[in-house]
């Protein structure tokens, strides 16, 4: 074998063993479970309640509507890979196992992506499945409570069809779910611990982005802000390509710093 | 066969290991013997490329351990503990170390009954006693069928049946041809398995060889041990 099959059958059996260590640690399936869930149910109750409303929502513009909320699913299922090796003593048998930290770092990004990939996709697809159900249900019972409305009435039509610039805006927020995810793994690369990382993590996604976004337009150069164009409404000064570049710099910066720190430094535990 | 040369590794202002050389040979157990916190664990985080030394060299089969790509089909190594996350099964936990190898599924099974594992196979790591986690470290060792093994405490939390059974292991190993290190601080433990003895005290080696020469002139192995590890304490 050549130099560059020796490798890529390292990388190939390193990847197998971390995708095992992912299938056989029960906190990935139970969260990745639990976003997706969580995605189809918040999706039907936001369709729902719009239907109630008089409206006619798309699915696609339930799932943007309500898409950020399952970013914190996302962040830990992106923690998770790098995290849990340092609970207990695991991460010394990794290292023995796998001195060439390079091919490491290698292994369990394209695994955490594996996992995420997986769970953005089942999740922007239970969303769909919500706003569905949701508004069918909502349109088919009578609309109590509508202000205004002094007898019941049947409600429109529903969710609408899925279009082909649904399916876009669809498929971008599943790629933005995903970059969050990665976004995650970098940093949990950079500080290894759990708590730390989530809380690195969900801090930006939930406070301090939402926080800076109301107070200055620079903000759209944030990574989750950024990676949000491949479905937000457009921005005037980056598009949805634009916007998940930035994002990948992002993770490239925070997962580059990360994989040389692991390279470096000592093992602990 | 183990190399040790000159390492050296500091820890801020405090010097762990000074100059530490040492061979462990094929066909031989070499005991590594010396108080907590003399340097034992130190030495072998480096020797297995877990930790980075200031100077020297540590090699296995003629290579520093992150040269070699698959290490685990030369050296076995458990350092205290079961190496292994919590709230994986036994099997799960050998299965995705076997996976980095490409060893077959089977020979999982076939070291988890080796250690006496193959009943706990499906219990969580977090559940199991500090000596069956001790097995399954050793299991993880053994996995590859390495000529050289580690251990380090190999018998902490290990019944009476279990340290005659460690011991037996490891004399089989060597007598086999494979180099067996193992590391503790309690001297009956490896009285009865050591062919050599290297002897560590504040992060420097103070005897080394085989077991007889270094024992010399001491009533036994404690006397020997305790005589030479407080030397060194008074020579500071």
């Amino acid at each position: 074998m050549r130099p560059g099959q020796v490798t890529a059958v390292h990388l190939a059996r390193t990847t197998a063993a971390e995708l095992s260590k992912l299938r056989t640690l029960p906190a990935v399936g139970l969260t990745a479970a639990a976003t997706v869930v969580a995605g189809g149910t918040v999706a039907a109750l936001a369709a729902s309640s719009a239907v109630a409303g008089g409206a006619s929502p798309t699915a696609a513009g339930v799932v943007t509507e309500v898409v950020r909320f399952v970013q914190a699913g996302m962040v830990l299922v992106g923690v998770l890979p790098v995290a849990h090796e340092s609970a207990g003593t695991q991460l010394r048998t990794t290292f023995a196992a796998v001195p060439r930290r390079a091919v490491l770092v290698a292994a369990k990004t394209l695994a955490a992506l594996v996992a995420l990939v997986f769970t953005a996709a089942g999740t922007v697809c239970a969303m769909v499945g919500g706003a569905v159900v949701g508004s069918a249900m909502a349109a088919t019972a009578p609309a109590w409570g509508v202000p205004g409305e002094t007898e019941p009435r049947w409600a429109g039509p529903g969710a609408v069809v899925v279009s082909g610039e649904d399916l876009g805006r669809l498929a971008g927020a599943a790629v933005f779910l995903v970059l969050v995810g990665v976004l995650a793994h970098a940093v949990a690369l950079l500080l290894r611990e759990l708590v730390p990382a989530l809380v690195t993590t969900l801090g930006l996604v939930l406070i301090v982005s939402p926080l800076l976004g109301s107070l200055t337009e620079h903000a759209r150069w944030l990574p989750d802000r950024a990676a949000a164009l491949l479905w937000a409404p457009a921005d005037p000064v980056l598009g949805p390509a634009d916007g998940a570049l930035v994002a990948t710099a992002w993770v490239l910066v925070v997962g580059a710093s990360g994989g040389i720190r692991l390279l470096s430094s000592d093992a602990a535990g | 066969m183990i190399q040790i040369d000159d390492l050296t590794k500091r820890r801020g202002p405090r010097t762990v290991l000074d100059r530490v050389s040492f061979t462990a040979e094929p066909g031989q157990v070499t005991a590594f013997l010396g108080p907590n916190g003399a340097g034992k664990s130190s030495t072998l985080r480096i020797l297995l490329g877990l930790d980075r030394p200031d100077g020297g060299t540590a090699r296995v089969a003629g290579v520093p351990y992150r040269r070699l790509r698959y290490p685990l089909r030369t050296v076995g190594s458990m350092l205290d503990g079961p190496g292994a996350h919590r709230s994986r099964t036994a099997r799960d936990h050998l299965r995705w170390v076997a996976r980095t190898h490409g060893i077959p599924v089977r020979r999982v099974d076939e070291v988890l009954a080796q250690v006496g594992l193959a009943e706990a196979a499906r219990v969580r790591v977090g559940r199991l006693s500090l000596g069956t986690g001790q097995r399954l470290g050793l299991a993880a060792a053994l996995l590859g069928e390495p000529e050289v093994l580690v251990l380090d405490e190999p018998v902490n939390g290990l019944d009476p049946d279990g340290i005659r059974w460690i011991r037996d292991l490891l004399r089989a190993h060597a007598d086999a041809g494979g180099t067996v290190l193992l590391s503790s601080h309690l001297m009956g433990e490896v009285a009865g398995v050591a062919d050599d003895l290297v002897v560590i005290a504040d992060g420097r080696i103070v005897a080394a060889g085989p077991l007889d020469r270094v024992t010399a002139g001491y009533r036994s192995l404690e006397d020997a041990f305790f005589a030479l590890t407080a030397s060194r304490e008074v020579a500071r």
